[in-house]
């Protein structure tokens, strides 16, 4: 019998992008003025736990029943009040924690460099069990059902009772050949669980049997820590994969396709943004000619496969649906960053590249790189008419990491001096971060945003997603986890 | 917060030779008398002289193996060695990390040659021969003398786990490392094959001559000086082989102001636009091909001239900035950790100070990862410098970077089983 996704506490964020399937959408919200639109932000600190030591920028908070848990560079787990942002306990494992918690059924699970998977009790800190694999984890665990699931740097994925930590099973079985190392965390729901190994072969394990139910081959050099996205409704799971090529070239070499196939040029494009920031409506009008483009990219991806970094595939057959029209739109090099997808509802959220993109507004660094409304059962991503709203410069750097996460009504995206939100109905733009410094381009921004916004600095660790639970957002940022609540008037 | 230095302190054995401490407030008062600071700062050399650093090797022990850790690295080595002989010629391992673009790793025959022959005493016998054969083919086909790279990118084994497209970037001109004298010497040592050494000498001289200054500047040059100045011991060149090993000793009495060698070796090795590494060992990096030697006798020269100022240097890296230096494609490190609040600890590492002068660019943010030669050399450091025993480094072990071939992997293995006893040091001529 397949286990049950136990459903959370609506207002929980208890796994990496919420859920085990990755989706990075929670259906709750964080109430918000709308009136302040383009204006100063819409929330304010709630607290700041500072760091006591470091922690890794893959870290996402998990919160579940009103506390968040996170773990650091010296192995121990703190569990912080979402309420007061104080200390509730910690505890201390083998090792380096390298990634995200999952906290499920009473139990926080976490995964150590020392090999181990603990399992802490969430009420007192105490470990109740831990499992030892043959090398380190630096992978999020996924929790669905009575079951925990874990990759190892060893090859193999381990399937555990999450309350005992039996063994249910692991894959490949002992005895067999393990596979290469597993640097990304893996996504279960629909039956499955899925992953990829650094052979870079996509898998989907069978979870009542432990059996491999497919494989598929995928393109490029690494997972490199990050996770696929598993619509149980949607039928898909999707992978980003870290490039081959240097990320600048290909970024540039999609600049000139983009640019030549369209006929704009820069400066035309800086007109073209600026229309575009003055309508609500352009890229509705405009929907053919992008759609046009979508179809290039595909054409084009689809004649030079090791260009491609984002894979659709089918989830009960692992076969690739279609090609997704998004060229590389990272930073640094990195694994871009994953789609957030609502599956209810069947729609999703994706970074991709259009000559018709009304991006970098503050930096220049690389035009071509938007976000669109995605859909998953064909590919095809729509423009979001988002007009140009007062302070608003936080939309996209396009040659860095840019990450996404959505609540009911606010879509966030976090680059590494900014986060910002864009409203789910009605697209208007929201300032999330604690005041103007930081959400502009002041000369101190490159300081003053790494203290107060995302965790990382320039060029690729955009990764400080932010949660939203406990009537709260909440993030890891350089210096402190901070929370931030609705702002009083 | 715990200091770097006292972490690091707390899991390392002390040097048996605590020269230099209370360094820093002398130099403060020599600095103030001009002069005087050229004149007092020179090397002491209370522990051996430079000529033994020469002249005497690192004798293995396969006897002393024991420990539980020891044992299961001299499987694992034995296993990565076994990989090796059955898949053939290994190709090179180029790795994408960001802007600064490729890094070509384990494609210098030189390196490949010495990690398999320093191997050699823990492997099984039949193993052994098998090994020395596979080196002795892999000089025939590329003579570290003549070729930079043991294979172009197309050839041989394809080491990553995934598949790669043809295209991928191809190793740049380069000039013959230097080292790969040392690493001659190391597997003429081993194997008794004297016609590499008439071959290959000469042609090793010649550049190290044309390349290097009257006295070696990094780490690297000081390798090359050594391993010429044995293999020209073996071909009864006495005057050339006293020149060279004067030229040796001179880089590592220069050497052991490790400080000074490390900034040498930084600023050439590293793109501080956008990149960051670790390069005390390294001969070359920033033409994409990484070159690095970890000659035990230059490391013993640290670790009984130097250790306090390599433990200070390194464990700020390990301790405080680059806490998963040891981690198989470890992200880059955010800006400095604990650090980044700090305007600049007093105890920083010159190469960290400029970093916070030098705003965002000197960070090498826009690279995704750490290369391969970090975790190797920061690891080698503990081992042979800082004097971390079998199970204090096992815990820093991680996967290797390739299916096969990472040869960084095996040194890092040779290190801990080493690490189970006691260092001897021997004559080369024993």
């Amino acid at each position: 019998m397949l286990p049950l996704a136990a459903p959370a506490g609506a207002d929980d964020w208890p796994q990496l992008q919420h859920d085990a399937g990755r989706t990075g959408y929670t259906d709750a919200t964080v109430p918000f003025d709308r009136t302040r639109k383009g204006g100063p932000p819409v929330f304010e600190s709630a607290w700041d736990w500072e760091k006591p030591a470091e922690i890794s920028p893959l870290v996402q908070p998990v919160v579940a029943a009103g506390i968040a848990y996170v773990g650091d560079y010296d192995g121990v787990v703190h569990a912080i009040s979402m309420e007061t942002g104080k200390t509730l306990w910690t505890c201390q494992t083998g090792g380096l924690i390298y990634h995200t918690a999952a906290v499920h059924q009473g139990l926080v699970f976490v995964g150590c460099q020392d090999g181990a998977l603990y399992a802490i009790d969430a009420a007192n800190g105490q470990i109740r069990w831990k499992h030892q694999t043959g090398r380190g984890i630096v992978t999020a665990p996924a929790a669905l059902g009575d079951a925990v699931f874990t990759a190892s740097k060893d090859g193999r994925l381990y399937a555990l009772n999450a309350a005992t930590g039996r063994l249910l099973w692991q894959y490949p079985a002992a005895g067999q050949p393990p596979l290469a190392p597993i640097l990304c965390s893996p996504a279960a729901g629909g039956g499955v669980v899925s992953f990829a190994d650094e052979s870079l072969t996509a898998f989907a394990i069978d979870i009542a049997t432990g059996q491999l139910k497919w494989r598929t081959p995928l393109r490029g050099q690494s997972m490199m820590y990050f996770w696929p996205v598993l619509g149980e409704k949607t039928g898909v799971v999707v992978y980003r994969t870290q490039p081959i090529q240097s990320f600048h070239a290909i970024l540039g070499r999609y600049d000139s396709l983009l640019a030549r196939r369209a006929g704009i040029s820069r400066n035309e494009h800086n007109k073209l943004r600026e229309d575009r920031e003055r309508s609500r409506t352009w890229a509705a009008d405009h929907r053919e000619l992008i759609r046009q483009e979508q179809d290039y990219l595909r054409q084009v991806i689809g004649e030079n496969p090791w260009d491609q970094t984002c894979f659709v595939l089918d989830l009960n057959t692992g076969k690739e649906k279609y090609i997704p029209p998004v060229p590389y739109t990272g930073g640094g090099g990195y694994t871009p960053a994953p789609p957030v997808l609502d599956d209810a509802n069947q729609r999703g959220w994706m970074i991709f590249r259009s000559a018709y993109s009304i991006t970098d507004g503050g930096y220049m660094v690389r035009g071509y790189t938007d976000i669109g409304t995605w859909d998953p059962a064909t590919g095809y991503i729509r423009q979001i008419d988002q007009p140009k709203q007062g302070w608003e410069t936080f939309h996209l750097i396009g040659d860095e990491m840019i990450l996404l996460s959505a609540n009911k009504d606010l879509l966030f995206l976090s680059t590494w001096p900014n986060n910002g939100a864009i409203g789910i109905d009605g697209h208007d733009s929201y300032n999330v971060t604690a005041d103007r410094k930081l959400g502009g381009h002041d000369r101190d921004h490159l300081w003053a945003a790494n203290v107060g916004s995302a965790a990382g600095n320039g060029g690729g660790h955009g990764e400080a997603t932010i949660v939203t639970a406990a009537g709260r957002i909440v993030w890891n940022s350089a210096r402190y986890i901070r929370a931030m609540k609705p702002r009083q008037q | 917060m715990t200091k770097p230095e006292a972490r690091i302190n707390d899991e390392c054995r002390m040097s048996e030779w605590p020269v230099w401490q209370g360094r820093a407030p002398l130099a403060v008062l020599l600095l103030a008398i001009g002069l005087l600071l050229t004149i007092l700062r020179p090397t002491p050399l209370p522990a051996a002289e430079p000529r033994d650093y020469v002249w005497q090797k690192l004798q293995d022990n396969p006897a002393a193996v024991t420990s539980p850790a020891a044992q299961a690295a001299r499987a694992e080595l034995i296993g990565e060695v076994q990989k090796m002989l059955d898949a053939g010629i290994v190709g090179p391992a180029p790795f994408t990390v960001g802007f600064s673009g490729s890094f070509i790793c384990f494609a210098n025959t030189g390196e490949t040659v010495f990690a398999l022959c320093e191997a050699l005493p823990y492997l099984p016998g039949p193993m052994q021969v098998r090994v020395k054969q596979y080196a002795k083919d892999l000089i025939a086909r590329h003579q570290p003398w003549n070729a930079s790279f043991q294979i172009q990118v197309g050839q041989g084994v394809w080491p990553h786990r995934a598949p790669q497209p043809p295209e991928l970037p191809r190793p740049r001109s380069s000039e013959v490392p230097i080292v790969n004298a040392y690493f001659l010497w190391k597997y003429a040592d081993a194997t008794g094959d004297m016609e590499a050494v008439r071959a290959g000498y000469g042609p090793l001289r010649d550049q190290f001559i044309r390349r290097v200054k009257a006295m070696p500047e990094d780490y690297a040059q000081t390798t090359a000086a050594i391993g010429l100045a044995r293999l020209a011991r073996m071909l009864e060149r006495s005057e050339e082989s006293a020149e060279l090993e004067a030229r040796a000793a001179a880089g590592l009495k220069a050497g052991a102001d490790y400080e000074t060698a490390f900034d040498l070796a930084y600023e050439k090795n590293v793109d501080k636009g956008h990149d960051w590494s670790y390069p005390p060992f390294t001969e070359q990096r920033r033409g994409r091909l990484v070159v690095t030697a970890f000659a035990p006798e230059v490391m013993r020269m640290l670790r009984e001239q130097s250790q306090p100022q390599v433990r200070a240097h390194a464990g700020a890296v390990m301790d405080a900035w680059a806490r998963t230096w040891f981690m198989t494609r470890a992200s880059m490190p955010t800006f400095f950790g604990q650090y980044y609040y700090t305007p600049g600890p007093e105890n920083a590492p010159n190469f960290m100070k400029r970093a916070w002068a030098g705003g965002q660019h000197d960070f090498g943010q826009e690279n995704s990862y750490l290369t391969p030669d970090v975790a190797a050399t920061l690891f080698v450091i503990r081992a042979y410098v800082l004097g971390d025993n079998a199970e204090q480094l096992s815990r820093y072990m991680d996967v290797p970077w390739t299916r096969v071939g990472d040869t960084y992997h095996m040194q890092k293995l040779l290190a801990i089983i080493r690490a189970a006893g006691p260092p001897a040091w021997v004559s080369v001529a024993q």
